[in-house]
């Protein structure tokens, strides 16, 4: 069975993460999960299945932006 | 006879013209050619000395002449030359001024460049900064200011893309 870690920050509720689980779940089929807190990425969330990397994480787009205008 | 009676004056008077005559006769025999021929030596030794003292005199003015002129030409060539001297030092002198104008122009545009560039750098650092810093302060006040519904909002949007 497949396995996806989830990282989120500590202000995302129960209800969300289930959100996020059922989402991966209607989508993948059967899978597991398991739940990482991180601050650091602000809020959204990173889903790792398999390898890839879903990164919707508020911290990334910061990132991306900040990328942007440093070019 | 009578007649012939000549008194003893008239006697002496004939007879001292007499030895004045004979005398100038023998002295002009024996005295006036030599005395001639000395006077006329010594007046050609003369025409000579003067002749000669002219020449000299001619040569000296002649030497004098040259003389004159070759200083005259020394002169004008120390002239010449001392002028092209100068001449020569007044190019020199101005090819350096102009060489160190140049360089000097060309330090202080490069210093400018430099600076410049320091400048431009110095400015795209404070940006990094600034914009490192805006950076930070934003995720600080996310840190504070994301509700659960901005995380319902983005995975509602996620799976928005992959279920439609």
């Amino acid at each position: 069975m497949k396995t996806a870690v989830i990282t989120v920050a500590s202000n995302m509720s129960d209800k969300t993460y289930d959100r996020i689980c059922n989402g991966f779940a209607e989508i993948l089929g059967e899978i597991s999960f398991e739940k990482v807190i991180d601050d650091k990425i602000i809020g959204g969330f990173i889903a790792e299945i398999e390898g890839e990397v879903f990164d919707m994480s508020i911290a990334s787009q910061i990132a991306k932006m900040q990328k942007q205008i440093s070019n | 006879m009578e007649g012939l009676v000549i008194s003893d004056a008239v006697k002496d008077l004939i007879i001292n013209i007499i030895n004045i005559i004979v005398l100038f006769v023998i002295v002009r025999g024996l005295a006036y050619k030599p005395v001639k021929k000395f006077l006329d030596a010594r007046k050609e030794r003369v025409a000579n000395e003067l002749s000669e003292a002219s020449e000299a005199k001619q040569t000296a003015e002649e030497e004098a002449l040259k003389y004159k002129e070759l200083i005259e030409k020394s002169k004008a060539q120390s002239t010449e030359l001392i002028n092209e001297a100068e001449h020569t030092a007044k190019e020199n002198a101005a090819e350096i001024i102009e060489t160190a104008k140049q360089k000097a122009a060309e330090i202080t545009a490069k210093a400018y460049q430099n600076a410049e560039k320091e400048r431009e750098n110095q400015i795209a650092a404070m940006k990094g900064d600034i914009t490192e810093l805006a950076f930070d302060i934003s995720r600080q006040v996310l840190s504070r200011e994301v509700t659960d519904e901005d995380n319902m909002r983005i995975a509602d949007a996620f799976f928005a893309k992959y279920q439609g």
